[in-house]
């Protein structure tokens, strides 16, 4: 049962080890990589040249430094990335020492469990493949170490891929039927060092140059109404209200709580816009929608405990957002009338009493040249921008003061963040309640899954102001006046030929490689076929918990069950499925070998005649006997056993369907055969 | 113990820890809403589920055709041949036999799968008890086929039995022959003599002086002749003769004997209280007389005598 595991085994044991380790080389610090490879080439050189392996003080000692070392990196062993460094550290320690049957499988364990821990940083489409890969290495491996035939014939792995085809189907089963546990949230591992894209304050006279990268930060489906033109579509993310000098926008301090005529009320109204929403994790608290949404909601109800409305048509999260999450977004295409609380109106005019001189004056004398409504108001300062010559850059280099009037009267360059701060400054300076909000601006549509790709590089910010005629927020985008190239082109319109864009061209239309070469057009193309396909498989990773698992069993007509039903179900179909399994081998074995299973029956019958065959005696010497004993069937007697031998011991036929059809023959045959009574003389 | 063949099957511990295993996943995978991890749990529970049905499968339609047995010496060990017959349509890998009650020491050849419809011959060691003959009662075939978390196994009741002889064992020098010794032929005399037995042919390697020249003169085949008492030329191993030691240190010493004698090629015939294994040359003759030492009655089977 236990052999110890050979040359080849040891040999597959490495593969197997180096298969599971290479995903997280990039992961781990480097010396537990370094170690681990050291190890493996270590065992491949004692696999190929006969290299000394290490002796039992040697290893002992090394496992120590290995949880030393981890203990020193991280102050703890739990965990999940110190666990997997632990991992990876003794799987690959352990192939130095795989010479008996248990070592063998403690790494056939360590490996299945190495891949969990890549599971659990990344759910990405390839990695579901990896995972389809790994698991079919590792049984193979199982198989290998099990089955004691050095030789590895065509023929001697068929079990192999019987074993894994026949998984297949009560995997399905088991995945579709088997009860899920909403356990609520996304828990997560540290965020990764280096996140671009979405910010929720905004500083940007510190700003050198915009960096945003082209990974996606959520993907859209819009399931109901009327999508808006890419011009529109604005995702509201976060509201900044708190003005810290002009260019400076943050959140710190009280959000100013919404009167009872406000947003409160108008909850339910204008859900026009349904989008379903996959945000990728960000390791932020903000959910993202279409402006302006009036509710989210997940599918599932202990999730939905965890969403934070918040002033403004804001939503947010309890934890921050640290795995891919699907939501539901409710928007309307314009804010809902609604009244300003005192407490608003303070909060939202509120400004730093160092703006500066000049800038108040600007404030003043573009307010007198207007009727005194906010519209108008806004009008004149983007019209100031225009006559200024303000331009849009993602180089704006850092202001030297960091002040606003810096930006308005000197440098006059910028991107959408200098713009909504001014502009929100200026119409603070007016006495016109305005706000900045952050969030992102366009996408690309992906025609193969037909949703939108809103990518880090589309992150945007821009203002809103209070009509006071009109009794609701209106959006202003200063950027959209001074650059409306960045709107109709989105983040990197500056990469995507600026003078097509001028022409008329859709986005969209110049990124697929309008005009280009066939290389160009097929890249693009594949890139989104790429990310439909993988969008796709996340959204059905993300859709399947607890909740759906509940609707797709109420449209099998097993809808409104608890869990524990759930349960009795899944013991029920494993149930079936093992009677199932056990019918058709029960069937199989009665097929099995019809050539035994007719001789047996003839030796019944000639025993049923009194004439049983005895256990040492062969097929020959009992047809000699029952010739002798029954004289007038000895032709058939005869016939029928040299059948049998030619069929079992001889090479009857060399096509074995000709020999299985034969076999079956002769079963009829001694089916049919009787012992006749007739002539029962004594034998002698 | 059930029917013969009956197939049973539980997890072995390398099964309980997979399963163990699988329930971390899971519990992993609802704790981080991770449906990648929960499928790989999934993935791997059918995998179990299925191995547990190939590990019964294997040992189906597997029969034993035959056994026999190699005797072995008491503390070492004893061989068995098993003829296993795969009457199913897909070969079986990994088979062990085991007899009940005998420790399994380690596969003298094997290794080789068994291919449908055919017969193998498993060549297996297992540690030998004490002297004595006893009967296998039963065989168990288990396999632990195809990925190890499962072990399945079932019984065949066999009406053979194994030998175990003493272990050779003692210092004594090997006893003169009866015609050097002084008392020898006198000794022979006195249970009855020098009786001629007769004739049997020739084969290479008998000695010489046991020919029956005048026979051959006469024109006959090469004859040798046989005694009753066996070759007078024979040492003979008295289990009487050797004083001072207890019963079972006397059979080692006989049996070691028998063993050296064996080696050297010399005519020995056994004596022992209550039987006599006369000099014979044929190949039988080491086998006759180590089962008649292994079956030396014992104090606590005064019963079940020899034989």
């Amino acid at each position: 049962m236990a052999a110890p595991p050979g040359k080849q085994i040891q040999l597959l044991l490495l593969l197997v080890v180096g298969f599971n380790v290479i995903p997280h080389t990039f992961e781990l610090p480097p010396w537990v990589t370094a170690t681990s490879i050291t190890f493996l080439l270590w065992t491949s050189l004692h696999l190929f040249k006969n290299v000394a392996l290490p002796p039992p003080w040697l290893r002992a000692l090394l496992v120590a430094c290995g949880v030393g070392g981890v203990f020193f990196q991280w102050q703890t062993i739990l965990g999940q990335e110190p666990a997997t460094a632990l991992l990876v550290y003794l799987a690959s320690l352990k192939t130095l020492e795989a010479t008996r049957y248990r070592d063998a499988m403690i790494i056939v364990f360590t490996s299945y469990f190495l891949l969990m821990a890549h599971l659990l940083v990344s759910q990405s489409l390839p990695s579901t493949l990896y995972m389809g890969l790994d698991v079919l290495l590792v049984t193979s491996l199982m198989f290998q170490i099990h089955k004691r035939d050095r030789r590895a014939s065509a023929r001697s792995f068929r079990p192999a891929m019987r074993l894994l085809a026949v998984s297949l189907p009560v995997w399905i089963f088991l995945f579709v039927a088997f009860p899920r546990f909403s356990t609520g949230f996304w828990r997560l591992s540290a965020p990764p060092s280096t996140l671009t894209g979405f910010s929720d304050e905004m500083s940007p006279g510190d700003v050198e140059r915009l960096i945003g990268s082209e990974d996606p930060a959520f993907r859209v489906t819009f399931t109901r109404g009327r999508p808006p033109s890419p011009e529109d579509m604005y995702w509201r993310g976060a509201i900044l209200h708190v003005s810290e000098g002009g260019l400076r926008w943050s959140r710190e301090g009280r959000e100013p709580k919404p009167s009872r005529l406000g947003e409160t009320a108008r909850r339910n109204q204008g859900r026009s816009v349904v989008q379903e929403i996959v945000l990728e994790p960000n390791y932020k608290k903000w959910l993202f929608a279409l402006d302006v949404p009036r509710d989210i909601g997940f599918g599932d109800p202990v999730k939905n405990t965890q969403v934070r409305r918040r002033p403004g048509w804001v939503f947010e999260t309890a934890k921050d957002v640290g795995a891919r999450v699907l939501y539901e977004a409710f928007s309307s295409s314009e804010h809902p009338a609604q009244s300003l609380s005192e407490e608003e109106r303070r909060a939202y005019t509120q400004l730093p009493p160092d703006v500066g001189q000049d800038v108040t004056e600007l404030a003043a004398r573009l307010d007198s040249e207007t009727d005194g409504s906010a519209r108008a108001r806004a009008d004149r300062v983007l019209k100031f921008f225009d006559d200024e010559g303000f331009r849009y850059t993602r180089e704006p280099g850092a202001l030297k003061t960091g002040r606003l009037s810096e930006f308005l009267f000197e440098t006059k360059v910028g991107f959408c963040e200098h713009f909504a701060a001014s502009f929100s400054s200026l119409m603070r300076l007016m006495r016109v309640p305005a706000r900045v909000v952050v969030g992102f601006q366009g996408g690309v549509y992906n025609g193969f899954g037909r949703y939108l790709i809103v990518r880090n590089l589309d992150a945007h910010a821009w203002s809103e102001v209070w009509d006071e005629s009109a009794g609701h927020w209106r959006r202003v985008d200063p950027t959209a006046t001074i650059a409306p190239l960045r709107i109709r082109g989105g983040g990197d319109f500056n990469l995507v030929e600026p003078n097509q864009l001028r022409d008329g061209l859709s986005a969209d239309m110049i990124r697929s490689g309008y005009g280009r070469g066939w290389a160009t057009r097929w890249t693009w193309r594949a890139r989104l076929a790429w990310d439909a396909a993988a969008s796709r498989w996340n959204n059905f990773l993300l859709k399947y918990d607890f909740q759906y698992q509940q609707e797709l069993l109420a449209k099998l007509g097993l809808g409104g069950a608890s869990r524990w039903i759930f349960f009795l179900w899944v013991g029920v179909g494993l149930l079936l499925f093992a009677i199932a399994l056990q019918a058709i081998l029960r069937f199989q074995a009665k097929r099995e070998d019809p050539l035994l299973d007719g001789y047996h029956r003839f030796c019944a019958r000639c025993e049923a005649a009194g004439l049983p065959r005895a256990a040492t005696e062969g097929p020959l010497a009992f047809a000699r006997r029952l010739s002798r004993a029954r004289p007038g069937q000895s032709r058939e007697i005869e016939a029928l056993t040299a059948e049998f031998i030619a069929l079992r011991y001889g090479r009857a036929a060399t096509d074995p369907g000709e020999t299985r059809k034969r076999a079956k023959a002769f079963r009829k045959r001694s089916a049919a055969f009787n012992l006749r009574n007739a002539d029962r003389r004594p034998a002698p | 113990m059930g029917r013969d063949g009956k197939i049973y099957i539980i997890p072995t511990r390398f099964g309980f820890v997979f399963f163990a295993g699988i329930v971390v996943m899971l519990l992993v995978g609802a704790t981080y809403a991770n449906n990648l991890v929960n499928m790989l749990a999934f993935f791997l529970l059918a995998i179990a589920l299925v191995a547990m049905i190939q590990t019964h499968n294997n040992l189906k339609n597997v029969r034993i055709q035959g056994v026999s047995a190699e005797p072995g010496f008491a503390g070492a060990t004893i061989t068995l041949v098993t003829a296993l017959e795969n009457a199913g349509n897909d070969t079986r890998f990994n088979l062990e036999v085991r007899p009940r009650r005998l420790k399994f020491e380690r596969e003298t050849e094997n290794l080789q799968p068994l291919p449908a419809r055919s017969v193998l011959r498993l060549k297996s060691a297992y540690r030998a008890g004490t002297r004595g003959r006893y009967p296998l009662r039963s065989l168990k075939v288990s396999t632990v086929f195809p990925v190890g978390l499962f072990y399945a196994w079932t019984h065949f009741s066999r009406e053979e039995t194994y030998l175990v002889y003493p272990t050779p064992k003692g210092d004594r020098p090997l006893p003169e022959t009866e015609l050097d010794s002084a008392d020898g032929p006198r000794a022979r005399a006195a249970r009855g003599g020098d009786d001629f037995h007769g004739h049997r042919e020739y084969r290479p390697g008998d000695p010489a002086r046991r020919i029956d020249w005048k026979a051959f003169a006469r024109g006959r085949p090469l004859l040798v002749k046989e005694f009753d008492e066996g070759d007078p030329a024979a040492v003979v191993f008295d289990y009487d003769h050797l004083h001072g030691l207890d019963r079972e240190a006397r059979l080692s010493q006989l049996a070691a004997w028998v063993e050296l004698a064996k080696r050297q090629r010399l005519t020995y015939a056994l004596r022992l209280p209550h039987s006599l294994v006369p000099a014979r040359d044929d190949h039988r003759h080491y086998e006759r007389c180590m089962e008649e030492l292994a079956l030396f009655p014992k104090d606590d089977d005064n019963g079940r005598a020899a034989g």
